[in-house]
């Protein structure tokens, strides 16, 4: 393969290599942004079950109207402490994803509410930021023990057309995987970043026409494997429990 | 013996909050140190179990009541210094949601029963229990130590107390704080808990820990890693918990937690006080959630319940959390 | 040269990788063997800075590694280096227009005056024969063309560590066959490389030392 005219002098020293001053952090940033919202959508951790997703989005859809509807205090107590039990009975990492969306609303609520409550109307601000805490803290917990898919199951027994929940699906799914794809170009940028780079724009839009290119990719193959699984126009989400044999 | 806020003067606060600051993070830096996040459970355990505990008002001499710590039981089961940072958890907790003890006297509370009391009494069981001994033994050293500590700790709270008229009077020569000098003071909070609480301290601790002997002997602190079983725990609080509108039937209020309404007639040495101490009238307010654990528009005994099934919720949250930042090296195998 | 003692990782809560440690002389090849799922491929990711072990440590020409030691941007540029990487996946390291560009990536960002990156990228064409394939665009490529392209691009850089992370896996036999006498040719002159495989080759004609994974 290679003659010994031209013995590659320069492989065979070792580099001393002293990097010029050049600034990389906008890598991390964007792998730091693509990162959490891979977490996002991957949360499927063993707190999120399967089954009865349009009973437990019933029971958030109630939990709301009343807690919103009710002017006793007692009310939004009774149910704080049921989701309290809830939550107590998570994972520490779901614990500590609810609360942090949680404290997010409630520091907005608490900026907004804070004129009225030194204006006088302490307990009327103190019962809101009670029914504001009980409703994030249920759509929160919903929203971290259901799965993505049940999610879609729930939506199909409303009625909702089958394609729009395909379509959901397929994205919640390719955004998992292509944004896995974009990670990992990233990292390898990452590591191939060892100096001064004149044109660092374009290694981004690069990283993106390919993941564009691969998901054009992707989608034809995709279509072709349907085909061959006997797809034939119609979508159709299937809600029927595969019965285990029990032998 | 929780100590409600205006009886003592901000600068006894003050002081006692400042004299927790370096207990508190030395138990911290020992925790730390020393706790996995596979022991954490138990001391979130231990924590719910010491605010259901004093949950349970227990009447004592002269019409009023108290409650026990379990301060002892905990440091016993992991640790003083683990103890020092469950009980402080629990006190918290009961400040800040119940209404249960002080805001401003957070320090002093958590001084007497956080510290006092588990530090006492841990060393004195130890100091009886050493080497190998009997059950006998065993459990009267645990009796002992818990007796003593809950009993040491009543009496820094009596001084605490005391303290006040002498040093905080106003120009008619009326107390502002705590108006009951240490003579009134101490005979009246250490006989509660010399008679009765000191007494149901030591029976808690001595049965708790056998319950947990029998049923699961890992979890004592030994200093070693053994299977842990907490399950019969875990059904030791709910019981607790069904069981905590108990608390509510012995009628008045403990030695020293009156409202700034009922201790104007107060009886002491014969005659009612007759006056409300200035700072109790117009001192520091603060409106929790769950004020003196019952709800508006239920019940006083639901309200208790949900009260503990909220609290004992809120600890093993916090709990959880505060394992999340502990070492957890158990999970790989070598 | 590179020292790992006794490195935890785990990955979401699941340990990964437990106590594991390896002394790595300058110079050496070493197979790291395993089953699919033991942790190959997180070791080649600590080693490379991309992970980090929770707990352990990584040492590196005597440095010990740590996030707070690669925030220093001098020193991660030299670090990466340093270390040159070839994933398994050829597609996710390529991202230029051109076979040419990808090459000189490396060689430009290091400062080298423009004789010798143009020296560096004729070389590395000669060497894995891409003469043809100068101006096409990576992606566009087979995948035996895509990993010979891959490679050269990690040489230019003249790294003193190779990490090959299932080098052969998907490539034809004659691409097998220019990549090991490739690897035969970088041991001679002396770089230090470190290879995951199931194929034993790199233990029986590279003398790699063989460290077993479980």
């Amino acid at each position: 393969m290679q003659d010994k005219e031209r013995p590659l002098e320069w492989l065979k020293r070792e580099e001393v290599y002293k990097p010029i001053k050049d600034n990389h952090l906008y890598i991390d940033k964007t792998l730091l942004k693509l990162f959490s919202l891979l977490h996002y959508f991957k949360e499927d951790g063993p707190e999120r079950r399967e089954g009865r997703a349009g009973v437990k989005t019933a029971v958030l859809f109630f939990v709301i109207t009343i807690v919103a509807l009710t002017e006793h205090s007692f009310i939004p107590i009774i149910f704080l402490v049921i989701i309290l039990v809830r939550i107590s009975l998570l994972s520490a990492r779901t614990i500590g994803i609810i609360l942090k969306k949680l404290s997010m609303g409630e520091l907005i609520s608490v900026v907004i509410l804070l004129p009225a409550y030194f204006l006088g109307h302490q307990v009327t601000v103190i019962r809101i930021l009670l029914k504001i805490t009980v409703t994030l803290l249920y759509v929160n917990t919903f929203a971290a023990t259901v799965k993505w898919n049940e999610i879609t199951k729930g939506l199909s027994k409303v009625h909702i057309p089958d394609l729009f929940l395909f379509t959901f699906d397929l994205t919640i799914k390719y955004i998992v995987v292509l944004g896995e794809e974009c990670v990992n170009m990233l990292q390898a940028l990452k590591v191939r970043s060892i100096g001064r780079k004149k044109k660092k724009s374009k290694e981004q839009a690069n990283i993106l026409g390919i993941t564009f290119i691969k998901s054009k990719r992707m989608s034809e193959e995709m279509y072709d494997a349907m085909i061959c699984r006997g797809y034939s126009g119609e979508y159709r989400v299937t809600h029927r429990k595969i019965k285990e044999n029990k032998k | 013996m929780h100590i409600p806020d205006n009886y003592l003067s901000p600068s006894t606060c003050a002081v006692m909050a400042a004299a927790m600051v370096p207990v508190w993070a030395i138990s911290v830096k020992k925790v730390r140190l020393e706790v996995t996040r596979e022991k954490m459970p138990l001391i979130g355990v231990g924590a719910a179990l010491s605010f259901l505990g004093m949950m349970f008002n227990v009447p004592l001499v002269g019409g009023t009541t108290g409650h026990i710590v379990g301060g002892t039981l905990l440091a016993l089961l992991c640790g003083p210094y683990a103890a020092c940072i469950a009980v402080t958890i629990a006190l918290l907790i009961q400040a800040l949601i119940f209404g249960d003890g002080g805001i401003l006297a957070f320090g002093a509370n958590c001084f007497n029963m956080a510290f006092v009391l588990p530090f006492v009494g841990y060393y004195i069981t130890k100091a009886i229990t050493q080497g190998n001994v009997s059950r006998v033994r065993k459990n009267i050293g645990r009796a002992v130590g818990s007796y003593i500590g809950i009993n040491i700790a009543a009496l820094c709270a009596a001084i605490e107390f005391g303290i006040q008229p002498y040093l905080f009077q106003d120009s008619a020569g009326h107390a502002l704080y705590c108006p009951y000098p240490l003579n009134v003071s101490i005979p009246a909070m250490l006989a509660g808990h010399l008679l009765i609480a000191g007494v149901l301290e030591a029976v808690v601790t001595v049965a708790v820990l056998e319950f947990v002997e029998k049923t699961s002997p890992g979890l004592i602190y030994k200093r070693q890693e053994t299977k842990k079983n907490y399950k019969p725990l875990y059904g030791l609080l709910l019981a607790l918990i069904a069981l905590t509108p108990l608390g509510l039937l012995a009628a008045g209020t403990a030695w020293g937690e009156w409202g700034a309404d009922e201790i104007v007639s107060v009886m002491s040495g014969g005659k009612a006080l007759g006056y409300t101490p200035a700072k109790m009238e117009s001192g520091f307010t603060f409106n929790s959630i769950f004020p003196d654990y019952s709800i508006s528009g239920m019940p006083e005994w639901l309200g208790y319940i949900l009260s503990a099934v909220a609290g004992t919720a809120i600890l093993v949250i916090l709990f959880k959390i505060i394992s999340s930042f502990m070492k957890s090296k158990g999970k790989y195998a070598r | 040269m590179i020292q790992l003692e006794e490195i935890c990782f785990s990955y979401e809560e699941e340990p990964v990788v437990s106590y594991f440690s390896i002394d790595i002389k300058k110079g050496e090849s070493i197979l790291l063997n395993g089953p699919n799922g033991c942790g190959k491929t997180t070791i080649l990711k600590i080693i490379n800075g991309l992970l980090f072990a929770e707990y352990g440590d990584y040492y590196f020409e005597g440095d010990k590694v740590t996030k707070e030691l690669l925030r220093d941007q001098q020193f991660s540029k030299w670090f990466h280096q340093q270390i040159g990487y070839v994933f398994q996946d050829s597609t996710i390291q390529l991202f230029c227009a051109s076979v040419e560009e990808e090459l000189s990536f490396a060689p430009e960002q290091m400062g080298l005056n423009s004789d010798e990156v143009t020296t560096r990228v004729e070389d590395v064409i000669t060497l894995f024969e891409l003469e043809k394939l100068r101006k096409r665009a990576p992606y566009t490529l087979s995948s035996g063309e895509k990993k010979k392209v891959a490679i050269a691009s990690v040489l230019t850089a003249n790294p003193s560590v190779l990490i090959f992370d299932e080098p052969f896996s998907g490539l034809d036999n004659k691409t097998v066959k220019k990549v090991q006498e490739l690897l035969c040719q970088l041991q001679k002159m002396g770089k230090t490389m470190i290879i995951t495989s199931h194929d034993p080759w790199a233990e029986e004609v590279l003398q790699a030392r063989s460290v077993e994974m479980k």
